[in-house]
């Protein structure tokens, strides 16, 4: 049976804000939500009286605290979820299509919280903050969330006989994007020497391959297809979503890496879809750390398993210092987790827009029209988008 | 079902953890120096981490099993950063390992290692369970097998 997709290309993405990516903004968590939020809704062409849908991420302030921020004087619907970003675009577009609101304003920020890191913790205001919205797994001797990451990295080394040489491709990558796009948190060249110096965080994992901690935030406008025609910007429509978690779901009981939410969230993405790997002009796979992008390259298609850096120094273009697929197709062109900062798949989605809508400056995919996103990670968070320019 | 004060003594034994009626076992058993897995008493099935149900026959009839001898390691990392703790050196590297014991290769067990350097942690290597005082609070800990032997 054909795999059902009504809302295909049915909901779009009419605008996205950004409060501006960096390690220190000196400015509240309320306040760079607030600022993602306002610059999302003028680059709409809407006022925030349009906006009857919220839907926030728990890093930060909830639906109430915008919509008493930005004067919304009524909303139909909210929720308030955790990350990754994929999560509430899809969230969204299920609360429009199915009416419970007509335009909907998702939104995620991140702040350096003082407990999470001893430089954030010497500054005064952070350490009042304390570890609000972030909680640490207290247990150190267990595989939970970070740890299980890193333990499965060095699986998939041992397996195909790769090394920390071949994880750097990822980090190499985002680097050079993101010295392409004047938003990135840090756009410092990095080598192949600088990766190999960098020390152990969760080994293998060193400090290139983890997400870039930063001050930051997003917020995207979801609506009608139909009434995204009426607004300025040019559209961009969900063709598919799916998010995905495979059983057995914990860090340390995992079956393999061919058995994660990365199989749940390809197949099901590929099969409610109309496009292939052929139309994807620009691709996200997610780098909060290295190797899950590996992981989402494979679980894509794009190789098979264990070829991921085979894959990418075979499309390598050394002028750049990035991937191109066949010369043309960038990697998480922004930057990704890695350089733009970690924001969880936030920065991705902006991206994605940004690419689809023709306005990502230098780094701009000539006539960019098809988008594939793949957020998340492994075990309970997978989640995938195919946006298509209107 | 276990008595009032048997569960005050677990719970003061662990005052970090947490810990509800279907863990109890596990921490219970670290008290006592064992490793105890859930077993489905219906189909007989392993599963970890201890859940109130069998997640194969769906049974709520379950027993925590005491499992012996040697195991393997199958998933390892070495951490440098997290939760501090006494006893834990993050700089030297504190592993942390998954591992199979032979009478249950269904089903996977983690937690640190001890008595080598961080370098030899590595996927096939074998293992033994042991349960030390970290900082006066029973711990699970794996001890590679040749090393236990000496």
């Amino acid at each position: 049976m054909a795999q059902r997709n009504p809302a295909r290309d049915l909901i779009a993405i009419v605008g996205v804000g950004s409060a501006g990516y960096v390690r220190d903004a000196g400015r509240s968590l309320r306040d760079l939500t607030l600022t993602a939020c306002v610059e999302a809704i003028a680059e709409a062409g809407l006022t925030p009286s349009d906006i009857d849908g919220l839907c926030g991420s728990t890093h930060t302030i909830a639906p109430q605290e915008v919509l008493a921020g930005l004067g919304i004087p009524e909303v139909t619907w909210h929720a308030q979820l955790v990350v990754p970003f994929s999560s509430h675009v899809i969230e969204s577009m299920q609360a429009v299509y199915s009416g419970v609101c007509d335009t909907a304003l998702a939104y995620h920020a991140t702040y350096r919280a003082g407990g999470t890191s001893r430089s954030a913790g010497d500054d005064p205001l952070r350490a009042r903050f304390g570890v609000r919205g972030v909680s640490p797994n207290p247990n150190p001797d267990s595989m939970a969330g970070t740890p299980g990451y890193a333990a499965w990295a060095q699986r998939y080394l041992d397996d195909h006989g790769w090394g920390r040489e071949d994880l750097a491709l990822v980090a190499l990558n985002s680097r050079a994007n993101a010295q392409l796009n004047p938003t990135a948190a840090i756009r410092t060249p990095l080598s192949l020497d600088d990766y190999m110096g960098g020390r152990f965080i969760r080994e293998p994992l060193c400090l290139f391959d983890m997400d870039y901690p930063v001050d930051a935030a997003d917020a995207v406008i979801v609506t009608t297809a139909e009434r995204a025609r009426d607004l300025p910007g040019p559209t961009v429509l969900i063709h598919a979503a799916s998010l995905g978690i495979m059983n057995p779901p914990q860090e340390d009981q995992m079956v393999d890496l061919d058995h994660s939410g990365l199989q749940v969230v390809m197949s099901n993405l590929w099969r409610r879809s109309d496009v292939t790997r052929a139309d994807i002009d620009v691709f996200f796979p997610y780098d909060g750390f290295s190797n899950i992008a590996l992981n989402w390259v494979e679980a894509a298609g794009y190789c098979g398993r264990g070829e991921a850096p085979a894959f990418l120094r075979d499309h390598w273009d050394d002028q750049s210092g990035r991937v191109l697929l066949d010369g043309r197709t960038p990697l998480n062109s922004h930057g990704g987790s890695l350089s733009d900062g970690g924001t969880q798949g936030a920065g991705h989605i902006r991206e994605a827009v940004r690419q689809l809508r023709h306005e990502a400056g230098e780094r701009q995919v000539s006539g960019a029209s098809t988008a594939l996103l793949c957020i998340g990670g492994l075990f309970r968070n997978a989640g995938g988008l195919v946006l298509r320019r209107g | 079902m276990t008595s009032r004060s048997r569960i005050s003594e677990v719970l003061a034994a662990f005052p970090d953890a947490i810990i509800d009626a279907d863990n109890l076992a596990w921490f219970d058993g670290l008290l006592h120096g064992e490793v105890r897995i859930n077993r489905c008493r219906a189909c007989r099935t392993w599963h970890n981490p201890p859940g109130s149900r069998c997640p194969s026959c769906l049974s709520p009839s379950l027993e925590a099993v005491a499992v012996t001898g040697a195991a393997t390691v199958d998933l390892a990392t070495v951490l440098h950063t997290g939760p501090p703790r006494d006893g834990i050196d993050y700089v030297e590297g504190h592993p942390v390992v998954s591992v199979c014991f032979d009478e249950v290769p269904a089903v996977r067990v983690t937690a640190s290692a001890i008595g080598c350097a961080p370098a030899q942690i590595r996927r096939g290597l074998r293992v033994v369970p042991e349960v030390v005082a970290r900082a006066g609070i029973p711990t699970l800990v794996f001890r590679p097998l040749e090393e236990s032997q000496r």
